[in-house]
């Protein structure tokens, strides 16, 4: 299997060579194009089966999104896959060698199939800053592709360190995090910034030059009332 | 205060660094992440007298500008560094003040020293027909000033006169005389696509966005389920 992302930072595209019988594992609508000879499987994200599509709807029950898994398998021969995310940014490629990775949901866009994706990762605790943030856990060896609204900045933290939550597009699960607000109460409700997310520890963090809530509040704010 | 900006033009972010104990004004809503020992306070974002100042904010609000608040943050004992960035995909360019006035579309002010006056530029309202408009503030002092666009920012070296779609003005300075009014005659105002144009004339810089915000609200609005 051969990663290369094209079109960054504004508009990449992850373009996937799959060898015979391979299997590149993506979040369901991130397929832009394939060759003709890949077949593709839907699953619940969190395991397969009647448990996983159990998991699915009480996911959906529990206020969080449904997470749909697709596996592309290359058939007879070698194959193609191209992904895309929604809004317009970055791609990176990451190498699973140790820990285990914390991924904002719509931060995930595919990963080879010996990367495991935990959506029912940290509980409560993984809606994160108040913002319905849903945060996935991948673990594993294996090639992992996560995306950003912007350019996508890497920072390796020791210590503590505060973060948007609207920002965050993944981090080593060896960092710690805790909900946080942000100044007095006075700067909580006023300054826009409501609750922020505190890390702490030793690990890399991922974040996005964009945040999707402020853009859509922003150009959401000056469209009309939806008709009823 | 040191600062880079990374990421241009499409998703400029600003990092700046603040030795021990110095402030930075951010727009609200604009802090991406910072060092975990920098104290944040609000206060409303025209200055002046509380009066004045909440009814520049309250029309910051109303006509046209982001939000009512900036956020004071001020770095620890050791200094810190902040990253920021606005809400809309664009450039973020700097202007070093030394003294003189820079006017700034409202929602193109992104950060500033505190060393820098923000404040409402009342004559600004005049510019509004209709809703749609030129709403400016005034930025004074010496100091690192920080403004934003949706696009790339075209910088215009002025003398003379010249014309642009008041949706696409970011800033200039205040040597520039400008007018807001209708492209051309009713006929064009209604069925030109260009609604408001804003005219400036003299020497000095100006500033203009490769986007406009309204152009994309516009496309979008017809696009919602109705």
């Amino acid at each position: 299997m051969h990663f290369e992302v094209k079109y960054n930072p504004s508009y990449a595209l992850a373009i996937v060579s799959l060898g015979a019988n391979e299997s590149v594992v993506a979040e369901g609508g991130a397929m832009v194009s394939m060759s003709s000879n890949v077949a593709i499987q839907t699953s619940m994200g969190g395991g397969g089966g009647a448990g996983g599509l159990l998991k699915a709807l009480k996911r959906t029950a529990l206020g969080g999104e449904s997470f749909f898994l697709n596996t592309y398998t290359s058939q007879g021969g070698p194959g193609e896959v191209t992904f895309a995310p929604t809004l317009p940014g970055d791609i990176a490629h990451i190498q699973m060698t140790g820990p285990g990775l914390v991924i904002q949901r719509t931060s995930y866009l595919a990963g080879s199939p010996g990367v495991a994706i935990d959506t029912q990762f940290g509980g409560l605790k993984s809606f994160l800053g108040g913002e319905g943030l849903f945060m996935l856990k991948a673990s594993g060896q294996g090639d992992i592709l996560v995306t950003s609204f912007g350019a996508i900045h890497l920072m390796e933290l020791d210590g503590p360190y505060i973060v948007d939550s609207g920002h965050i597009v993944a981090f080593d699960e060896t960092l710690s995090f805790e909900n946080k607000r942000v100044g007095s109460w006075k700067s909580t409700f006023l300054s826009g910034e409501g609750l922020v997310t505190l890390f702490n520890g030793k690990g890399r963090l991922w974040i996005q030059s964009r945040n999707p809530k402020a853009f859509g509040q922003l150009v959401g704010g000056k469209l009309p009332p939806r008709q009823q | 205060m040191q600062f880079a900006i990374k990421y241009r033009p499409s998703y400029s972010l600003l990092g700046v660094k603040l030795d021990p104990n110095e402030q930075i004004l951010v727009e609200a809503g604009s802090m991406v992440s910072m060092a975990a020992d920098m104290q944040v306070d609000t206060k409303l974002s025209a200055s002046g007298g509380m009066v004045k100042a909440f009814a520049g904010a309250v029309a910051r609000k109303f006509l046209g500008g982001e939000t009512m608040f900036v956020n004071v943050y001020t770095a620890g004992q050791s200094g810190g560094q902040i990253l920021i960035a606005p809400a809309l995909n664009g450039d973020i360019i700097h202007f070093p003040m030394q003294g003189g006035r820079l006017l700034i579309q409202a929602s193109s002010f992104l950060a500033a020293h505190p060393g820098i006056e923000v404040k409402l530029q009342f004559g600004g309202l005049k510019t509004f027909l209709g809703g749609e408009g030129l709403f400016l503030l005034a930025a004074s002092g010496a100091g690192d000033l920080f403004v934003n666009a949706y696009g790339g920012i075209r910088e215009i070296d002025l003398d003379g006169s010249f014309i642009v779609d008041t949706g696409h003005v970011v800033a200039f300075e205040e040597t520039l005389q400008f007018n807001v009014k209708k492209v051309g005659g009713w006929k064009s105002t209604m069925l030109s696509g260009e609604g408001l144009v804003t005219e400036f004339t003299g020497k000095g810089k100006l500033y203009i966005q490769t986007r406009n915000v309204g152009a994309l609200v516009g496309w979008l609005t017809p696009m919602l389920p109705g």
